[in-house]
């Protein structure tokens, strides 16, 4: 009974922080939805009252979609299928992400009995704060599915409900991921989870299998509502904990410290113990203009985990107004260097031997110093950002990602 | 007669730790106008520049950027008279919606002087009949995806001076 009762809270836990994971000072200060004091039964109850989830029975509601194929999907598209499989995911999830393996495993094992799966995405993506991005390499828009899909290659259509969100509001998902499965009627006949496991190794309960299996028997579904857990559904309607986090990022001073060639120098061997980012940058460099707030984004993003961003600009120290004026432009409210020579040349080889002087440079150090990113010129952000993520430990929580990011 | 003197590149600033070679980015190369000059008689220095391809400068006038310059060390006995940059072409930068005055083709810069005839002019010491002239020619060069520190190339040229 403990166990049971240790477990649904874990669930329960599970479904709060998601997008925060890992980082429970951070989930405390910036809770999924309003109220700040709300707890997680209260947020559920609301959440079951503003966005009922589809109860067992009912006919699937209609759609028309965008999906990351450019083409318009309906329901009745899929009207010969015997058994549709919906499944609602989210780019950004770190849970729903590794739930991608398993349902393409399912829409590929599954096929050929004619089981029909199809992903759709319910988040707003304007109501997705930075630290929810924590574990991705892109949000939740539309564009980055189409990015995410093909990287991911996904197996199945991938729809997109974003900015309207009416498709989510009919079906209420709860989290991401969570699966609705329809008979040939379209009548709901499972709810709930995919399985049990979010690691999938160790799953004792293979929900959303066994309820097809049951289906394609013609038997009935054994258990027809499972709880989810994953990241909570982002609605449009909720985006006050966005605009906090941005008005405490906001609220950051943007400071300036001077850095002679030796500080850089130990700088490169990182004495942070986090995986460090740090761009060489320039006033006098449009391509560090144009990927500057780039980076800083990323950090937004990651910074609830153990990662730090380090600014150094290649300005002569008289140039100082015109680099701090850049940088509050951008409110780089993170640590900003500027060299205290004009030998720019002396700078880069003592910090970098390999490095044939050109700016933008961005290099990303493990927390052992170890090299896992460089580019001399403007970074590919996805590749950056993959890389960053395949490095930084995982949390207990979502044990895992960071091998997901390997992948 | 035209005289393609040797220009004296001592280098660029800050080589002394350098450990990758210096990308080429402009080449340089100078030509003065006659190998020996009298008194109150004009002359100049052309500067003939080359960027890399894909390269540009900034030509001079551009704001943020680090324009082209070339000066002329002041010293007794040489007046430093006009100089004389072409017209820039447009560089259009997409990504910053931005368009700037550059020079990605082959360029000339003119500088022209003189050696001064007044009293003070002709008493300024002399090595061997010859004036050294000195100049520092300064630009920061970019492509479309990497910019380069500012270079400063110190020159000098020898210019016989030609007996009244």
């Amino acid at each position: 009974m403990y166990a049971t009762h240790f477990r649904r809270l874990l669930l329960a836990s599970l479904a709060a922080i998601c997008g925060t994971a890992g980082h429970p000072a951070a989930q405390s200060q910036l809770p999924a939805t309003p109220p700040a004091t709300e707890t997680y039964q209260q947020q559920m109850a609301r959440e079951q009252r503003e966005h009922p989830t589809l109860t067992i029975g009912s006919v699937a509601p209609d759609f028309a979609l965008k999906g990351t194929d450019g083409q318009i999907h309906t329901l009745a598209e899929y009207k010969d299928s015997p058994v549709l499989a919906i499944a609602f995911i989210s780019n950004h999830c770190p849970a729903s992400q590794l739930y991608e393996g398993r349902l393409k495993q399912i829409a590929r094992d599954y096929a050929a009995k004619g089981v029909r799966l199809i992903a759709i995405a319910p988040n707003g993506p304007q109501a997705v704060a930075p630290r929810e991005l924590n574990y991705s390499a892109v949000d939740d828009s539309f564009d980055s599915m189409v990015v995410h899909a093909g990287y991911r290659q996904f197996n199945f259509p991938y729809l997109y409900d974003g900015d309207t969100q009416e498709l989510a509001h009919q079906y209420g998902p709860k989290v991401t991921p969570h699966i609705f499965i329809f008979d040939r009627e379209r009548k709901l006949r499972y709810e709930g989870r995919i399985d049990d496991n979010m690691r999938g190794n160790n799953i004792r309960s293979n929900d959303a299998h066994n309820a097809l299996d049951a289906m394609l028997a013609g038997r009935p579904v054994p258990v027809e509502h499972t709880p989810v857990f994953g990241c909570s559904t982002k609605w449009n309607s909720a985006i006050a904990g966005k605009q906090r986090e941005m008005n405490e990022w906001r609220m950051k001073p943007v400071t300036l410290e001077v850095a002679s060639i030796d500080e850089l120098k130990k700088l490169r061997t990182n004495p942070t113990g986090k995986t460090l980012m740090i761009n060489f940058w320039a006033t006098w460099c449009g391509p560090c203009q144009v990927e500057y707030p780039e980076l800083l984004t990323t950090y937004l993003w990651y910074r609830s985990r153990d990662f730090e961003f380090v600014s150094v600009a290649l300005n002569t120290p008289e140039e100082r107004p015109s680099v701090q004026r850049f940088l509050e432009e951008h409110h780089s409210a993170v640590r900003n260097l500027i060299v205290d020579t004009e030998d720019v040349y002396a700078v880069q080889a003592a910090f970098d031997a390999k490095w044939e002087s050109g700016v933008p440079f961005t290099i990303v150090l493990a927390p052992d110093g170890r090299e896992i990113y460089r580019v001399e010129g403007e970074a590919d952000i996805l590749a950056l950002r993959r890389a960053i993520l395949a490095n930084l430990p995982d949390a207990g929580m979502f044990a895992g990602n960071t091998e997901y990011w390997k992948q | 007669m035209q005289a393609w003197l040797v220009v004296l590149v001592a280098g660029t600033l800050g080589v002394g730790q350098q450990v990758a070679p210096l990308r080429p980015l402009l080449d340089v190369s100078s030509q003065v106008s006659a190998d020996r000059v009298a008194v109150g008689e004009r002359f100049t220095i052309t500067l003939e520049l080359t960027p890399a391809p894909k390269i540009h400068v900034y030509a001079p006038g551009v704001v943020g950027y680090k324009p082209i310059a070339f000066t002329v060390q002041p010293q007794r006995g040489l007046v430093i008279r006009g100089l004389t940059y072409p017209p820039s072409e447009t560089y259009f930068y997409a990504p910053l919606k931005e368009t700037v005055a550059v020079y990605q083709k082959p360029f000339r810069i003119v500088q022209e002087l003189a050696l001064d005839p007044s009293l003070s002019g002709r008493a300024a010491p002399k090595e061997a009949g010859t004036i050294v002239v000195r100049g520092t020619l300064t630009y920061q060069a970019c492509n479309d995806r990497v910019c380069f520190p500012p270079r400063t190339v110190p020159m000098m040229w020898t210019v016989a001076i030609k007996e009244s």
